[in-house]
């Protein structure tokens, strides 16, 4: 690991409050240090002027890795006919597939991007050794996976008994056992509907067999997040996710990041906020809810989104809103995957097709630009596809094009379906992102969710050394006017370095590296007597529901390749 | 063989031990260059780049025409079973196998001809555009398929594959258009999920014959494994004619497959198939036989 003198960059750094400097930027030992410490003669010097300098981007939601995603691999062989690309040792593994690619090619893809650190949104408990064992065997990029509790019978029964402390306990437990970094909620509650038989549920309807409704679900493991006092904050997938009229459901879920708001902060993530800001109350008569979602972000405080955004073409849907994806099934006509996971969650695949000339698939285009060109706030939006949902992530170019560029929102509007444009109030928004809010929405905003605004997402010193330098001056070039500058820019990064090391140059891999497994692990520093009382109602439970024991649950230090683990203090 | 019409022989020096991946000589390829450039013609022998002089004699004259359909590529030697995607997107002239032949022959071909002396592989002619492929010796599965996991209908599109041997499982699977005849018989799933095209098997077929069709026609002129349930009887028909050939005697015609609310057309030859189709003969009320 040698040292690295990045000079003359053209650098943008929100956390450091830096709006586009040409400065200096040193790196020892996988950390930015001050350029000063380290002499030109002992390092290697990246002349970087006339190019943009940022921090690794960051990606908060990306299904990457898990059994789902394997499921999607195996039941979409035609994604990987005309998409292999042969290794180059030693430089680079093959790559294969576009909506559900191979190990290999997820890492590589996001590197050549510029991203270094990708969260695998959800996984169930009992399946995330397998998400850990395939996060092991992603390069290039940090990692971290989020643990389903929605409809966890355990957590359930707890929230019914009304045990609050066991609860936040158990919770502290699950992410400590799992090696995971935060809690996810897919349609609270939904999933144990799922599994008596039962469709989607609203916000407050009862969950089947227990006296709760979901937003009680969202209040507990929500007060349980804050008072854990874990880096991120809870990760909402809505109810009734892909149902017209469902952004009521969305507004409501947004305001109760308020009843439990602890910390100086926000409290609640809502995730993919496409799929679940529909209005109209059919398919045919499909309208946006961005402009009210937008509205409710820039009054209400607690809450941060990211998109989902649609960017047109092959796509794979999988969640663990299985009941959602039993209905898309009967949508497409084609495949479809369902899993129950014991006593834990559901989830199921379908692969689709987003059309521009189809009336749905251009509300669902447009309400995610509406969302993030009608807030106010670029550190509460963030942008994502909810990759392979609403589109692939090396699609991330086209969207940045298009907040970004008036123009290319223009040249789009011609091709897509004209009907859905007429009802959508995305032609008359004049909002075109800056490279700072940019920069802002793709490296800040995110690090600082996840907690991670220490090391993450900021090249100041100290700041682990994940850096993008990308061939563009935005001095000398108007990106407004000149999408397709955006679109090959961000597509292949000039220079990507990983904890110090180069590992893309001139938009080729030219080394594999392996990075870091976040985790979080709240439970050790627990009082004694809390741990020893869930250890043994544990015990019990375990022999009631699962078909593993208690031993073979927990995910050991070993199994994971790179762990690190941040150590949080709960209040309790 | 008209003047101006060339002939290219190629022979296998050795038998070949891996796969060979044939796909960059086609005759649109060749079109206007002579017998220089063919010898530099890159060919993978297992996963390895190699010239096409290192693997094969080369007998050709020292320029071709400009006109593809001129052109003919003669494929012989020991081993050229082991030659995979022969004629891929193949776009006019002519390719002949004095042998038998692997997998993936007339992959995508768009125009043109091949004729196989021997037996063919797997994927023969899967998901091709036109043209014609003879073969007189057997086939493997997937003649004329499209790949695993694509959607119906991404199969052959147009063309003409005619089998003068048996055939294996998964003919004309998901095709949209064209001709495939089989002379002898034919294995299991013939004409699963087709929604074009015409599949004519002269000799027997396995089980779930029309699997998921939704379009399309495939005849059946010989013994059947089984009828699916899926399948409605329309009627019973005293001759059937297909491309030119006709089959004097009677068939019963089937409408299916209901389960993907299909349009299809299966003709079962009736005396052959009694057995079969007896439950079905008291459903049709005009039984016509000439």
């Amino acid at each position: 690991m040698s040292n690295i003198i990045i000079k003359n960059g053209f650098v943008i750094d929100p956390l450091n409050n830096i709006r586009g400097e040409v400065m200096d930027i040193g790196i020892k030992n996988g950390k930015i240090v001050d350029p000063s410490e380290i002499r030109d003669v002992e390092a290697t010097v990246i002349d970087a002027s006339g190019k943009l300098v940022l921090a690794g981007a960051i990606d908060i939601h990306s299904h990457i890795a898990g059994p789902k995603v394997n499921t999607g691999r195996l039941m979409r062989p035609e994604d990987h006919y005309l998409t292999n690309i042969p290794s180059k040792l030693p430089f680079r593994r093959a790559m294969t597939g576009k909506t559900v690619p191979n190990v290999f090619a997820i890492g590589y893809k996001y590197a050549l991007m510029g991203y270094t650190l990708v969260a695998e949104p959800a996984c169930a408990p009992l399946k995330i050794r397998h998400a850990h064992e395939e996060l092991n065997a992603i390069p290039m990029i940090d990692k971290m996976v989020f643990v389903l509790v929605d409809s966890n019978w355990l957590a359930l029964d707890l929230m019914a008994e009304n045990r609050k402390e066991l609860l936040k306990v158990y919770l502290a437990w699950l992410l400590y056992s799992t090696k995971a970094y935060a809690l996810k909620l897919v349609d609270p509650g939904s999933d144990a509907a799922w599994m008596v038989g039962k469709p989607s549920l609203d916000l407050d309807d009862q969950i089947p067999g227990y006296n709760l409704t979901p937003r009680d679900v969202i209040r507990f493991i929500g007060e349980a997040n804050e008072s854990l006092n874990l880096p991120h904050t809870i990760h909402v997938h809505c109810n009734r996710l892909g149902f017209p009229g469902n952004y009521i459901t969305t507004l409501n879920t947004m305001k109760l990041g308020k009843d439990f708001a602890l910390r100086n902060r926000n409290s609640i993530h809502i995730t993919h906020v496409q799929f679940t800001g529909y209005g109209g109350d059919s398919w045919s008569t499909l309208e946006s809810g961005g402009e009210a979602i937008a509205n409710e972000l820039n009054t209400n405080p607690y809450t941060t989104l990211d998109l989902g955004q649609v960017t047109f073409g092959e796509a794979t849907t999988m969640t663990a809103d299985a009941p959602f994806e039993f209905i898309l099934y009967h949508l497409t006509r084609w495949k479809w995957a369902n899993a129950d996971v014991e006593n834990e969650t559901a989830s199921g695949i379908v692969p689709y097709r987003y059309r521009k000339k189809s009336y749905v698939n251009t509300i669902q285009w447009a309400i995610g630009l509406e969302v993030l060109l009608l807030s106010r706030d670029p550190w509460r939006t963030l942008i994502t596809t909810d990759h392979p949902n609403a589109g692939v992530f090396t699609d991330y170019p086209k969207i940045f094009a298009w907040v970004m560029s008036k123009k290319y929102r223009e040249e789009t509007f011609r091709e897509v379906n004209q009907r859905a444009l007429r009802k959508c109030s995305l032609p008359s928004i004049d909002r075109e992102i800056t490279l700072y809010e940019l920069a802002v929405i793709t490296r800040a905003a995110p690090a600082k969710f996840l907690g991670l605004e220490k090391r993450k997402g900021h090249l100041g010193i100290g700041a682990d050394a994940d850096i993008a330098i990308y061939d563009i001056d935005p001095r000398a070039t108007d990106l407004s006017k000149d999408y397709e500058k955006i679109l090959k820019t961000f597509h292949r990064a000039w220079c990507v370095i990983k904890d110090g090391e180069i590992v893309v140059k001139d938009g080729e891999i030219v080394r594999t590296i392996y990075g870091k497994t976040y985790s979080v692990d709240p439970y050790t520093s627990l009082p004694e007597d809390l741990r020893k009382e869930l250890e043994k109602y544990l015990r019990s439970e375990f022999r009631r529901y699962y078909t593993v024991s208690l031993e073979n649950f927990i995910i050991r230090d070993y199994e994971i390749k790179k762990l690190e683990e941040l150590k949080v203090n709960p209040m309790l | 063989m008209s003047p101006n019409r060339v002939s290219i022989y190629i022979k296998l020096k050795t038998r070949p031990t891996v796969p060979i991946d044939l796909r960059a000589l086609r005759p649109d390829r060749v079109a206007g260059l002579g017998i220089n450039n063919i010898k530099n013609v890159k060919v993978l022998e297992g996963g390895r780049e190699i010239f096409l002089e290192e693997l094969f004699d080369i007998e050709a004259p020292s320029t071709f025409p400009q006109n593809s359909e001129n052109i003919e590529i003669v494929v012989a030697g020991n081993g050229t079973e082991k030659i995979r995607f022969l004629g891929y997107k193949m776009n006019g002239g002519k390719i002949i196998v004095e042998g038998d032949i692997g997998h993936l022959a007339g992959y995508k071909m768009v125009k043109g001809s091949i004729v196989i002396k021997g037996s063919a592989g797997n994927w023969l002619g899967a998901k091709m555009k036109g043209g014609s492929i003879e073969v007189f010796g057997d086939v493997g599965n997937f003649v004329g398929a499209k790949l695993l996991g694509e959607k119906p209908g991404k199969g052959m599109k147009d063309g003409t594959i005619i089998i003068h041997g048996n055939a294996g499982s998964y003919i004309g699977l998901g095709m949209k258009g064209g001709t495939i005849i089989i002379e002898k018989n034919a294995g299991n799933m013939v004409g699963g999920y087709m929604v074009g095209g015409l599949i004519l098997v002269q000799g027997s077929c396995g089980d779930f014959i029309g699997a998921r069709m939704s379009g399309g026609r495939i005849i059946a002129c010989n013994k059947i494994g089984g009828i699916l349930p899926s399948f409605y009887i329309d009627s019973i028909v005293g001759e059937i004619r297909a491309r030119g050939r006709v089959f004097k005697k009677p068939f019963a015609l089937f409408i299916g497959d209901v389960l993907s609310s299909g349009r299809g057309t299966l003709a079962i030859a009736l005396e052959e198939n009694k057995a079969i189709l007896q439950p079905f003969l008291k459903l049709v009320e005009e039984v016509r036989i000439p």
